[in-house]
Formats: C-alpha cells, structure tokens, sequence
C-alpha cells in the first residue's frame, strides 16, 4: 500500500518535472509554479524545506543577476521563465519526492525497474557524499579550534580553499586505502 | 579557595541525542596536570569535544569560574584551550608543516615576526625543524601527530587537552611528548590508554565511568588507573 503510493508519488513527480521542463510560456509556468505551491501545501510538507528554497534561490537569482547584468532587455524574458521553472521544480521535488527519503527513494525506483547496480551506485555515492561532508565539518572544527573565524575577507577564502584542497586530497588517498584494502581481500578488478 | 581554571558539573554530553558521557564532575586547578583514561567508546573524546562546544551538553561547564554557554562564550574559550585531535587527519589541512604551524596564531593576528618565533619554537620542542617545508600529507603517521601537537602549541594555549598525544609515536618521539607535557606550566588534560604514558607522568588519574563497561574495565587495570 505505502510502496503503491510511493511509486503514484514518483510518477507523478516525474510526468510533471517533464513538463515544466518542457514549458516556455511565462504565463504557463506562473501557472505550475502556483500548482506546485499548492501541492506544496496540501500535502503538508515540512516547513523547513523552505530553508532548501531559500538557498538554492540564492544560486538561481545569481544567474539570473548575471543574465541581466549582460543585457537586461534581451534576457528578461529568459530570466523569468528561469526563475519560475527552478521554483516550480523545486516546490515539486519537495513536496514528491524528499519526504519519502533517499531510501524510500531508490528503494521505488529499484520497484519500477531500475537495474540494482544503479541503485546500489547511488546509494554508495550517498554514503560518500555524507562522509565527505562529515570529514568537511571535522575540517572546519580543526581550523574553528586553532581561532578561524570566517569574514568577508582574503585570508577566510584562502583558508576554504585549503579546507576543500585538504577534503580532496583526504578523499583521493582514502579512495587508494580503500581499493588497496580491497584487493587484498580478493576484489578482482 | 582558588578558582578553578575548568570545572564541569553533572556535564552529560549529547550525541544525535543520545546521552554519551553522563553526570560527569571535573574539577582541573590552574597548573594541574591530570589523566583522563576510560575504555573504548566511554566518551572521551566526546568529552573534549563537548568542552569545546562542538558538541550539546547538560549541565554546567566554567572556565575560570564563569559559565560557559554561548557561542561566543566557546569562540573565547577556544582561545585559551588547545584541543590536539584524536586522529591527527581531522586536523591537519594546510599545505606545509610551517603553515599548519602558523594557522592559529596568524589568525590571532600576531605579527609576522612573533608567527615566526612561535612557529620555530614549537617545531624545534618537537624535533620538526627538517620537516618545516614538506607537504603535510607526503609526512608519516607519526610525524603527523607531532605537527598536530605542534600546531596547537603555537597557539599558545592556557589550557591544553590532548587526545591520545603518544599513539603511533616511536621511543624518541614518545619521549619528547611525554617529556613536554611534564616539562609545561601550561594546564593539561591528557586522554590516553597509553600504560607507560600514565606511569611516566604519574599524574591524577580520573577515570571516566558510569557506562556498564567502565566498571569491568577498572578491575583489569593495573595501579596507575586506581589512584583517583
Ligand atoms: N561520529 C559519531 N557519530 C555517532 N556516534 C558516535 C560518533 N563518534 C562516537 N560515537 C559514539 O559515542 C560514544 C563515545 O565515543 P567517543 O569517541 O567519545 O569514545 P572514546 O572514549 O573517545 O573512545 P576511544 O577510546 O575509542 O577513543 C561511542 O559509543 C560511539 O559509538
Ligand atoms: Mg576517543
């Protein structure tokens, strides 16, 4: 029952994503953007997502700043359909589809017929991307301890480059002790 | 009575909300150097990390007396606390052993010169005067704990906690960190399993407890464990 549901969830989220995707007309997706927000809000999704609308704004407005900072005229009518798409597909994303959870997630689309080994690919890339994050924050606690106080300032980007260049480098020879380890417990490959 | 320089009342450390430490006391004297031993997993790294507001707690924690609870009350006390990190990897990330040894004090915004007089008194206390210019991640295990303790001393801290200082270290290096932190006037909370470290230092022992596998564990411990 729970999984039928999950699976109506995910199609309908993915026939929707498809068209707006599809859409051009401003007025048409003003129109998906107030249909996604009222699924938004009657299927109760938490509130905090919104928090997730507000940063990825951040990131669309910013294109679009760009957009209309090289010739506004000429680019208005893009910058609309931008921000209204992204919106619109955010809103969807939210209210269909994060709530269910990662799991839930793979776990419908192995349901519909997407191969294991996808599956399993994405839920290792999962894994690897909370461990970096967690390794990240470690990083960060380390350079918090020794007085790092980040301000708009030349020496707070250095210092985050060296974090990120520090995660990278971590990440890469992790990734050899990995694959060391598991040669040496018989992976062929 | 003197103040105390950190004292933790009924301190229970929280992790993703479970209870990790429980209704621990401390009490730590300016210039007192003391142990903090307890078995795999009791919560004593959590423990530093608590006090150092990276992780929630209950109940109270003071430094000099006065409670520490804000952010901006930890911003202060990771000033005059050093925290040397368990697994030296989480700490150490600038490109050279003498920039991981400047980091802290350059963000205090001490001038060249004294970064410099902090940098080089610190590497010489450890023997790393030869490894100053090398990538820190071409550096060996052991010598990577050694800038991890060098690079909070250039911080100069009133306070230093060290977790698991000697592990991975061989009998010179052992002996220059074991030496150090009897040689110190500094304040100092040692985290160890290390027997011979504990016997060396013959310091205050305080034994972190109330998990059920903390009274097991304090029977097959030898003397040094038992003084507290
Ligand atoms: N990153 C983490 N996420 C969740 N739980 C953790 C994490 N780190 C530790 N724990 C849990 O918290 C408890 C205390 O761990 P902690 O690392 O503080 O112990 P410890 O006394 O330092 O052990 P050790 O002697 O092995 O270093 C353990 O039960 C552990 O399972
Ligand atoms: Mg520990």
């Amino acid at each position: 029952m729970a999984e039928g549901r999950g699976r109506l969830r995910l199609l309908a989220f993915l026939a929707a994503a498809l068209l707006i995707y599809a859409l051009d007309s401003v007025r048409a997706l003003m129109l998906a953007l107030a249909l996604s927000s009222l699924l938004f809000f009657l299927l109760r999704t938490p509130r905090n997502y919104l928090k997730g609308l507000l940063y990825a704004n951040a990131f669309t407005l910013l294109v679009i700043a760009g957009l209309l900072f090289t010739d506004p005229i000429a680019h208005l009518r893009t910058a609309a359909v931008i921000f209204l798409k992204a919106n619109a597909l955010l809103l969807l994303t939210f209210a269909l589809v994060l709530p269910a959870g990662l799991l839930e997630l793979l776990r419908t689309l192995e349901g519909l017929g997407l191969p294991k080994r996808l599956v399993l690919l994405a839920l290792l890339s999962y894994r690897y991307l909370t461990t970096l994050r967690d390794e990240y924050e470690k990083l960060k606690r380390a350079a918090a301890c020794r007085g790092f106080e980040p301000s708009p300032s030349l020496r707070t980007y250095r210092t985050y480059g060296y974090l990120l260049g520090a995660l990278t480098a971590k990440s890469l020879l992790k990734a050899k002790e990995v694959y060391k380890a598991m040669t040496l417990r018989g992976l062929e490959g | 009575m003197k103040t105390p320089l950190l004292e933790l009342r009924n301190f229970t450390v929280l992790r993703s909300g479970k209870k990790v430490v429980k209704n621990f006391n401390l009490l730590l004297e300016e210039g007192e150097k003391a142990v903090l031993a307890g078995p795999n997993g009791v919560g004593k790294t959590s423990l530093a990390e608590a006090v150092l507001g990276f992780l929630p707690f209950e109940g109270e924690l003071l430094y000099r007396g006065r409670p520490v609870r804000t952010k901006e009350d930890f911003k202060l006390l990771r000033r005059k606390v050093g925290f040397v990190f368990q697994n030296p990897d989480d700490q150490l990330f600038m490109p050279t052993v003498r920039e991981e040894l400047a980091f802290a004090p350059a963000n205090f915004g001490l001038s060249p010169a004294e970064v410099n007089r902090r940098v080089e008194a610190a590497a010489a206390l450890l023997g790393l005067e030869e490894l100053l210019d090398e990538p820190t991640f071409s550096l060996s295990f052991g010598q990577r704990r050694l800038v991890s303790i060098a690079c909070v001393l250039t911080a100069e801290p009133e306070l230093l906690i060290l977790d698991e200082p000697t592990n991975g270290l061989d009998r010179e290096n052992w002996l220059r960190v074991a030496r150090f932190l009897n040689e110190t006037e500094k304040t100092v909370l040692v985290i160890t399993h290390d027997r011979d470290l504990v016997t060396f230092l013959g310091w205050r022992v305080v034994l972190l407890s109330g998990t059920p596998l903390a009274s097991s564990w304090r029977t097959e411990i030898p003397d040094p464990y038992q003084c507290d």
